[in-house]
C-alpha cells in the first residue's frame, strides 16, 4: 500500500515522460497485435475452407493462363483448350464463373434502399452501397454445379435443363436475400447484364453456410461469404465474347476424379496448353492455399520482426528513461535507505511504475485494436481481425518479456548503489 | 554506571587495493555509552564520516569487531542492516537530506512508513515530534518553503520519528548560521537530556562544547577521547 502510494506520486511527477512511453508501447504492442492476429486467423481460415467447402481440394484444379492474347486466334484456342480438357477421361468437369453486378427493376426504388441497408449492415458499408442500385451476381457456368455443390436453405440449386435457353432465367440467390424474396417470384432487368435482360425467376435461396471465392482472386484464402451474392446461368452469348473469355481464363476450375493421378493430369494438360501456344499454371485448390497462407504469414512474419525490433528499441528506451529517473532520484533513495526502507522496496517502487506503464499501454493497445476506428481500417484493407485467447496469450507473453527486460538494468542499478555514495558523506 | 551501547573492537576500514589502498580508519577501539552526548572532531580526510558510517550501518569495516548492545552486528546478514538504520540508529545530515517533493509531514513520517502501525499512530507520532520541534504550523509545507533552521528541526523531528536511541549527526550545524546552529545544538542536549545517545561529528569547537565527551580523531586513529565532569 505504501509502495502504491509512492509509485503514483512518482508517476505523477513525470508525466510527460510517462506519456511518451505508454504512447510509444501502445503503438508497438497495437502492431504486435495486429501481426498476431492476422497470422493466427491465416491458420484459422485454412481450418474454415477445409470444413465449409465440401469438394475434395486436392482434386479440384485452378487453371491459370499466363500468356494473355485478346486476338480472336487465342480465344478459338482458349474454347478449343478448354473443349479438349472436358474431353479426356480424368476430368469430371471443367467450368469458370464470373462476378458483375445487376439491377432488377422491381428494387429501384425505396425498398431496395432498405434492403441494402439490411443485407449490408451486417459487414458496415450501409453508405456505400445504398445509393448503388447494384446487386452482387455471379455468372455460373454449368459445370460448376458439380464442383461448387452449395447447401440449400430452400428450393434448388441450378441444373443441367436450367442451362439451356429459357423464357425466364433462373436465379439462385443468397442467404441475405432469404426475406426479401420467395420462391417463384418473378423479376425483370431491363438493361442487362450482358446478353441477359429479360425476366428473371427464383429458384433457389442458399443456405447460411456457402463460403466460395474471393471475388477478385476467385480462390483467395479469403474465401468470400456468397450470402449477399445472386447466380445465374452463364448464357452462351458471353462465350463468344472475347474479352469475356479473357476475364474469365484465369477462372476456370476443373475437377478430377479422384482415382486419377493429378500431376499426370497436369501435365497432360500442360501438354496440350503447348499445343495451343499457350502458357499455363495449375494449382489445386490446397497448394493454393497453402501458397496464399505461405504469403500472408511471410507477410506478417515481417511485419512481425518489425513489430519485436521496435520493441527491443523501445525496451531499450525505457531502460534508459529508467536509469535516468533513478539517477535523479539517486539521493531521494539514499534518503529512504538511511531511515530503513529495504532495497526490495525501492525495486519494487521502481519496478511498480514499469509494471503500471507496460499494462496501460497494454489496454490501451487492446482498445485501440477492438475500436471501430481500427474495424473500419481492417475492413478497408480486406483483413478481419479477431482478438481471441491465442493473440490475448501472445501479447501477455511480449509484455511480460518486455517489463522483465527493462526492469533488468533498474533492479541491477538499484543493487549496486552503495548508500554512503548516494547520500555523498552526509551532504 | 551507564551500559555500553556501542563497542567497536580494532576497527579498520581500508578502501582500494594494492598500490591504491587507502588507510580510513586504524584499530579503532570505543565504547560508547547510553545517554553519550560526543562529538568527533578532526580534520578533513581524518575518517570520522567514515567512522559515523560504520557505526550508521552505511559501511562495514575492512576488519575488526563491531558490537551494538553486545551483539556482534558482523554477523548479522547484510541484508538486515536497514532494520538497525530504521530502529537503532538515525541520522541528521548536514544538508538536512529532506525529500523535496513530499510535505514536511511526509518527511517526518520516512521512518514510520514501513512500521506496522496503525496509520492513527502514525500521525499522532508525527504530530508528536513536530510539536517538540516547534513545526507543527510547518506540516503541510514543502521543505523549499522552509528556512535553513527549520529544515533541520524537520530532520531531527524525522529523527525522532524513528525512535531509535542513537543519533548520528554530521556537521548538523553546517548549513546553519550561529543563531539556528546554537538553537539546534540545545535541542540536541535536550534530546541527550531525555535519554538519547548522540554522535555528533563537528569542526567548529563550540558546537563540540555542548557534549559531554570530545573525541579527536586524525588519519584514521583516536588521538583524544575527553570526558567533560
Amino acid at each position: 500500500m505504501v509502495n502504491l502510494k509512492i509509485i503514483f506520486k512518482n508517476l505523477m511527477q513525470k508525466k510527460m515522460a510517462n506519456i511518451f512511453i505508454i504512447i510509444q508501447l501502445s503503438l508497438v504492442f497495437l502492431l504486435i497485435m495486429q501481426s498476431t492476429t492476422s497470422i493466427l486467423n491465416v491458420r484459422h481460415r485454412q481450418n474454415d475452407i477445409m470444413s465449409i467447402i465440401k469438394y475434395n481440394h486436392n482434386n479440384v484444379v485452378q487453371l491459370f493462363v499466363n500468356n494473355l492474347n485478346e486476338s480472336s486466334k487465342y480465344h478459338e484456342n482458349y474454347l478449343e483448350l478448354l473443349s479438349q480438357i472436358k474431353q479426356m477421361d480424368e476430368i469430371i468437369d471443367i467450368g469458370s464463373f464470373h462476378s458483375d453486378g445487376i439491377v432488377f427493376e422491381e428494387l429501384e426504388n425505396e425498398e431496395f434502399v432498405d434492403l441494402k441497408k439490411s443485407i449490408f449492415s451486417k459487414i458496415e458499408k450501409t453508405d456505400q452501397f445504398e445509393n448503388t442500385p447494384v446487386l452482387n451476381a455471379l455468372y455460373i457456368q454449368s459445370a460448376m454445379i458439380h464442383i461448387l455443390e452449395p447447401s440449400i436453405y430452400k428450393g434448388r440449386f441450378f441444373e443441367i435443363e436450367d442451362f439451356k435457353n429459357n423464357n425466364e432465367v433462373p436465379l439462385v440467390v443468397g442467404y441475405a436475400y432469404r426475406d426479401v424474396f420467395e420462391i417463384g417470384q418473378i423479376l425483370t432487368v431491363p438493361h442487362g447484364p450482358p446478353g441477359l435482360p429479360g425476366t428473371y425467376r427464383v429458384i433457389g435461396i442458399l443456405d447460411n453456410d456457402n463460403y466460395w471465392f474471393n471475388r477478385n482472386n476467385i480462390l483467395n484464402t479469403n474465401i468470400q461469404d456468397v450470402s449477399t451474392y445472386c447466380m445465374f446461368p452463364m448464357p452462351q452469348e458471353l462465350n463468344e465474347n472475347n474479352i469475356f473469355v479473357l476475364s474469365l481464363n484465369s477462372k476456370t476450375l476443373y475437377l478430377v476424379d479422384s482415382n486419377s493421378n493429378i500431376d499426370v493430369v497436369r501435365k497432360k494438360i500442360y501438354d496440350l496448353s503447348r499445343e495451343y501456344d499457350m502458357s499455363i499454371r495449375q494449382l489445386t485448390v490446397s497448394e493454393f492455399n497453402h501458397m496464399k497462407n505461405f504469403q500472408s504469414i511471410e507477410a506478417e512474419s515481417i511485419k512481425l520482426f518489425t513489430s519485436l525490433i521496435i520493441i527491443i528499441l523501445s525496451v531499450f528506451g525505457i531502460i534508459s528513461i529508467s536509469i535516468s529517473k533513478l539517477l535523479s532520484k539517486k539521493r531521494e533513495i539514499g534518503i529512504r535507505l538511511s531511515f530503513g526502507t529495504s532495497r526490495t522496496s525501492i525495486i519494487s517502487v521502481f519496478t511498480g511504475e514499469l509494471f503500471i506503464l507496460i499494462s496501460i499501454s497494454f489496454f490501451i493497445s487492446m482498445y485501440l485494436f477492438s475500436s471501430r476506428i481500427t474495424s473500419e481500417l481492417q475492413n478497408q484493407m480486406g483483413e478481419l481481425y479477431n482478438i481471441n485467447i491465442y493473440n490475448i496469450g501472445i501479447l501477455v507473453i511480449i509484455m511480460t518479456l518486455t517489463f522483465v527486460l527493462s526492469c533488468i538494468a533498474p533492479v541491477k542499478t538499484i543493487k549496486k548503489f552503495s548508500l554512503k555514495d548516494l547520500i555523498g558523506g552526509y551532504e | 554506571m551507564k551500559n555500553v551501547i556501542i563497542k567497536l573492537d580494532n576497527i579498520n576500514k581500508i578502501y582500494g587495493k594494492n598500490d591504491y589502498k587507502t588507510v580510513a580508519l586504524k584499530d579503532i577501539n570505543l565504547e560508547f555509552f547510553e545517554g553519550d552526548f560526543v562529538s568527533i572532531m578532526g580534520p578533513s580526510g581524518s575518517g570520522k564520516t567514515t567512522l559515523l558510517n560504520i557505526i550508521g550501518f552505511v559501511d562495514t569495516a575492512t576488519s575488526g569487531k563491531y558490537f551494538l548492545r553486545g551483539e556482534d552486528v558482523n554477523k548479522l546478514a547484510r541484508g538486515k542492516f536497514h532494520k538497525l538504520r530504521g530502529t537503532e540508529v538515525s541520522f541528521v545530515f548536514q544538508q538536512f537530506a529532506l525529500l523535496k517533493d513530499y510535505s514536511v509531514y511526509e518527511n517526518i513520517q520516512l521512518p514510520l512508513l514501513y512500521r506496522k502501525i496503525s496509520k492513527k499512530d502514525k500521525k499522532s507520532k508525527v504530530i508528536c515530534y513536530a510539536e517538540k520541534l516547534g513545526i507543527t504550523d510547518l506540516l503541510n509545507k514543502k521543505p523549499s518553503q522552509l528556512s535553513g533552521g527549520q529544515q533541520q528541526r524537520v530532520a531531527i523531528a524525522r529523527a525522532l520519528a524513528s525512535e531509535s536511541n542513537i543519533i548520528l549527526a554530521d556537521e548538523p550545524t553546517g548549513a546553519l548560521d550561529q543563531k539556528n546552529g546554537n538553537e539546534l545544538m540545545k535541542i540536541l542536549t535536550n534530546l541527550n537530556t531525555e535519554g538519547k545517545t548522540i554522535l555528533v561529528i563537528t569542526h567548529d569547537q563550540n558546537i563540540a562544547n555542548y557534549c559531554t565527551r570530545n573525541i579527536c580523531i586524525e588519519d584514521g586513529k583516536i588521538i583524544s577521547d575527553n570526558l567533560k565532569l
